[in-house]
């Protein structure tokens, strides 16, 4: 390695002064000072979690420390940040380039985001494919390559605008010793040969010794720093290792003479998953707890998805009970009297009579008709013509229109239903004037279950199919699926446990929030909504546990085939939504369904447990009526419990 | 001028990005394309509110020429034919829910109407099927006074009335829910998908780390952020256009009144608000996970709550000023009803446009204010 020429009185290319960073009461940074000189290497020393991350961030930008300051060239970065950004490259500790961008692709990003002249643009990204030894794979997506590979791509978009300064964070780990020394020389020669001012961080001793200077760190304080050679000799010892670990103890307070295992402390795998090596196939319960024990523990520590199970459902509950309402009132009506004379104003008085019309201003012309039903502001128009009371009086029959908008077909039939009702009305009205007597005939309907005829208590049963469907259906994909895609579903492909105990393992803790759940629901039901429980509460009991089990089952047959998490959460939305909205009675009687909107509703659970839910509460129904229903709960819980255990695969894709 | 041009080109490049980002994401795209084809075809023809195909039985104690003249006059489209019961079956079928209606003819009913007696029919509705239960009782209550009337007089019920009731329905003269169906529906999922994308885009580079990597580059929050939302919303406005076309005209048959290019418009600055919240709300979570759990009882409360589903007039008052004041989606259904049901022209939406405009700056504003702490925290 070349040595370094140092130029007297030179703007030290980095420098940090008293920087402290404090995430609430933790302090990650502690008052770490330094001079960087223009074409050094140094080297932040210690181990994971000591804050090294934490003080490139604050160098960066990323973060704002609490106290001290940072300036870059001897300039500080506010004020002048996105023209010291052009001179910085920055690497992160993880893959964090775009992997469904080629290679080239995310070097021509960069390329453009770094504002590289057009016309040398094509020369750069070239030049790096050869550089880092990528043309082989430029077309090809980062994802496949090996992780070497895609650290030389990482580093190359780290210097293909060039920069003075290279500030990377753990760049090798994870990577072969052959690739580590490789990018080590590139590291060396961007330094010597183009004078770039490298601050690098690692856990390496080997790569800590190839630095100009290092700095050891530990809980967020800086407790040496100098050359490799200069922080061995200091302590008496014969390589930076035994240094590191004497200044180690040192900051800890441990004596000298101690073993140096602290981190010896790695818990064994818990003993469930490590017994039955010999008969991996039988179904043990024990296995099946500790999914289930550590599924509950993850859930509880995750706010939001807590948040989401428990919450969720009240939330929406509410809503939708006091907003999602079949009344049809204050429709808007303006008439349009061409007559006016006391009977059309007679006819009209039962229309602002009515408490289901709200009267708006006489329209005038009927250009106005027009443009007022269009903007919406009025409802229903009433035209009467000239000659109206005139032809009454002669017992002429005369026409009156009546225009409905028909934008909305369920509000427009309900008020073509007022408006004959009051027609009725009014014609009873004038025959009682005229003094004809006929005999009435009254139809009396009768509104059964619900004889206040209020859309609340005819929705909130079926609201409860629906929350209970939705959320446990979610929250345990997202529970499979959430392994897939961080990697912990590698325990399960390599340790004895079988498929049917993951899954019944990872749906026992979703089962149980669920529940807690949906015995707010019912609580709500009852005394919110003030819902009687007129049927059989066992049955209820009993039919929501096992639809539970269906639901949490059919969200584990949708995690089998979703990759991610995102995946996951929209398809069972949208697969559940469908069917439990539109063809479970929610809001169209099942009665009234034909076809394929009423196999669709059958295939799934809600169309099943919606008659049971409105049948305890509202129809007064019980075991006798609704076995059929509980029956095909169980049904359910079967095949979506089959499906998944055909449909998960015991190792990696 | 150098600064601008430097900022639209990074908004650019950053925009092509995302659109590259939406390209790898197959699973979205099968969903994009389901959601604005085969889900709302499906929902709109099977599912509606218009009173159609309602089941009816009939108790007949009377079985006279009226009482059957009444049930012959109970008909398909409206009603099933009717079921004919005994009064001891009644209450078990409405426990089953296999009818809406049970019309009860009671015996002498006939005699009584001849005799000019007063006469009383009792009819059962099953109240727990909200929706067809009012509008259903009341439309055969009309069949059964226009029976009367013409077994009376022997000219229907207009015949007797003193004056000639003309009704007609006005932008949907058979009020065929189809119409109105299949155009809420594409709504509805304008307003899902856009989020979903939208924050799942920023989600999806906060879980790899690769904005962290942005913002050490001469990128801006804005322009990060704007990339994501015109992106999304692009490929959602060309989804949506798509299905309008193909979908609601082309295979439904729905003709639709008004301007499609002012709907787009719309729709368009519609999307970028929505696309706003979505990085809004996504700025509140750390994974793709979580985002989808905030997400769903937003998209519910949106898709329910804001007069494409009830009339925003039929929820209390309290929750129309909780809607319109915090959400775009309520004032997106008034414009899209004003446009495609009325046939609403620009001088009568314009305002719409800008109340878009609006929620969507608010929303963008404060995800830029959130956007750095939130995305370097996680």
């Amino acid at each position: 390695m070349p040595p370094r020429v140092v130029e007297p009185d030179e703007v030290p290319a980095i420098e940090a002064e008293g920087l402290t960073c404090r995430f609430g009461d933790f302090t990650a940074v502690d008052n770490v000072s330094f001079r960087i000189s223009k074409g050094e290497i140094f080297g932040f020393l210690g181990s994971n979690g000591c804050g090294k991350s934490t003080t490139m961030k604050m160098l960066t930008g990323l973060i704002t420390p609490t106290e001290g300051w940072t300036k870059l060239f001897g300039q500080s970065l506010s004020g002048n940040e996105m023209e010291i950004r052009q001179h910085v490259g920055y690497m992160s500790q993880a893959f964090s380039l775009y992997t469904e961008l080629t290679v080239r692709q995310n070097l021509e990003l960069h390329a453009h985001l770094f504002r590289i002249p057009k016309d040398e643009i094509r020369a750069r990204i070239e030049e790096m494919l050869t550089s880092y030894d990528l043309a082989d794979v430029a077309d090809m997506l980062p994802d496949g390559l090996p992780l070497g590979m895609k650290q030389r791509l990482q580093l190359a978009v780290a210097v293909i605008h060039r920069p003075s300064i290279l500030i990377l964070d753990e760049p090798t780990s994870g990577v072969d010793p052959v690739a580590r020394d490789s990018f080590w020389r590139t590291l060396v020669s961007l330094a010597r040969d183009r004078g770039v001012t490298i601050f690098i961080s690692t856990h390496f001793m080997n790569e800590a010794a190839r630095c100009d200077r290092i700095s050891l760190m530990h809980a967020g304080k800086v407790f040496a720093v100098g050359t490799p050679q200069d922080l061995a000799e200091q302590r008496g010892k014969a390589t930076l290792e035994e240094a590191f670990v004497s200044y180690l103890k040192e900051a800890s307070g441990i004596p000298e003479d101690a073993p140096a295992s602290q981190a010896a402390e790695v818990a064994p795998p818990p003993p469930e998953l490590v017994a039955d090596h010999a008969r991996p196939r039988r179904f043990d319960p024990r296995r099946l707890w500790a999914y289930a024990r550590r599924e509950t523990m993850e859930l509880l520590r995750d706010p939001i998805r807590l948040w989401f199970a428990l919450l969720g459902p009240v939330l929406l509950m509410i809503t939708f009970g006091y907003g999602i309402s079949f009344d049809v009132e204050n429709l808007s009506f303006a008439a349009y009297d061409q007559d006016k004379t006391p009977q059309s104003r007679q006819l009209l008085e039962q229309f602002s009579a009515s408490r289901y019309f709200s009267e708006r201003p006489d329209i005038a012309s009927s250009a106005e008709l027009q443009s007022r039903m269009k903007s919406g502001e009025v409802n229903i128009a009433i035209e009467i013509p000239s000659g109206y009371g005139r032809d009454l009086t002669a017992g002429k029959q005369p026409e009156v229109s009546v225009t409905v908008d028909g934008s909305m077909p369920f509000r427009a039939e309900t008020a073509k239903g007022y408006v004959t009702g009051l027609a009725l009305g009014y014609a009873s009205e004038l025959a009682k004037e005229s003094a004809t007597t006929t005999s009435e005939v009254s139809i009396e309907p009768r509104f059964r279950y619900n004889q206040a005829f209020k859309s609340v208590n005819a929705m909130v049963p079926s609201v409860i199919m629906l929350m209970l469907v939705l959320i446990p259906a979610i929250m345990s994909a997202i529970g499979i699926v959430r392994e897939k895609e961080t990697g912990s579903i590698a325990n399960f492909y390599s340790t004895p446990i079988s498929k049917s105990e993951f899954l019944l393992g990872k749906q026992l803790p979703y089962i149980g929030v669920s529940l807690v759940s949906a015995t707010v629901l019912f609580l709500l039901a009852l005394f919110l909504f003030r819902l009687p429980m007129k049927g059989s509460f066992t049955l209820f009991a009993v039919a929501t546990v096992v639809y539970l089990v269906a639901t949490t089952g059919f969200g584990q047959f949708i995690s089998t085939f979703t990759k991610s998490q995102v995946a996951a959460v929209v398809a069972t939305a949208i697969i559940s939504i469908v069917p439990a909205v539109n063809f479970s009675g929610l809001i169209i009687p099942v009665s009234s369904l034909t076809g394929s909107g009423r196999m669709l509703g059958l295939a799934f659970p809600p169309a099943w447990y919606q008659p049971i839910s409105v049948g305890a509460f509202t129809k007064g129904l019980g075991w006798a009526d609704l076995w059929p229903n509980l029956l095909m709960l169980f049904v359910f819980c079967g095949i979506f419990f089959v499906l998944s255990l055909v449909l998960l695969k015991k190792q990696d894709a | 001028m150098k600064n601008a041009f430097h900022w639209c080109a990074n908004l650019f490049y950053l925009f092509v990005k995302e659109l590259r980002s939406i390209k790898a994401d197959p699973i979205m795209l099968v969903l994009v394309v389901y959601a604005f084809t085969l889900a709302i075809y499906m929902v709109s023809t099977s599912a509606s509110t218009e009173l159609k195909n309602l089941a009816v039985a009939v108790v007949d104690e009377d079985d006279s020429r009226l009482s059957r003249q009444i049930i012959a006059a109970i008909q398909p489209p409206l009603f099933q034919k009717p079921v004919r019961l005994r009064a001891s079956e009644v209450d078990t079928a409405l426990d089953e829910g296999r009818f809406v209606l049970v019309l009860d003819i009671p015996p002498n009913f006939e005699r009584d109407i001849l005799a000019n007696r007063d006469a009383e029919l009792q009819l059962e509705v099953d109240a727990t099927a909200m929706a067809f239960a009012g509008n259903g009782s009341g439309a055969l209550q009309n069949v059964i006074a226009n029976e009367i009337a013409e077994f009376r007089y022997g000219g229907g019920v207009t015949a007797a009335m003193p004056v000639n009731l003309v009704m007609r329905a006005a932008f949907n003269p058979n009020l065929n829910s189809v119409w109105f169906g299949s155009l809420m529906q594409v709504m509805n999922n304008i307003t899902m998908l856009t989020l979903i994308l939208s924050g799942a885009a920023l989600i999806r580079e906060r879980e790899r780390g690769t904005v962290e990597h942005l913002l050490v580059m001469p990128v801006v929050a804005s322009q990060i952020v704007l990339a994501k939302i015109l992106a999304n919303a692009l490929v959602i406005v060309v989804a949506a256009t798509l299905s309008l076309i193909f979908v609601v005209q082309g295979l439904l048959n729905v003709p639709i009144q008004g301007s499609l290019p002012l709907f787009l418009l719309g729709t368009t600055i519609y999307t970028l608000s929505i696309a706003s919240m979505g990085i809004l709300l996504a700025t509140f979570s750390t994974s793709m996970a979580q985002f989808g759990l905030l997400a769903i009882p937003v998209l519910i409360v949106l898709n329910l709550l804001s007069g494409g589903a009830t009339p925003m007039e039929s929820m209390p008052v309290w929750l129309q000023y909780a809607m319109k004041s915090l959400t775009t989606t309520p004032h997106f259904v008034s414009f899209t009803q004003a446009v495609l049901f009325r046939g609403g022209g620009f001088p009568l939406v314009w305002q719409y446009l800008l109340v878009f405009v609006g929620f969507g700056a608010v929303y963008f504003a404060l995800s830029l204010i959130r956007f750095r702490s939130a995305v370097l925290k996680g």
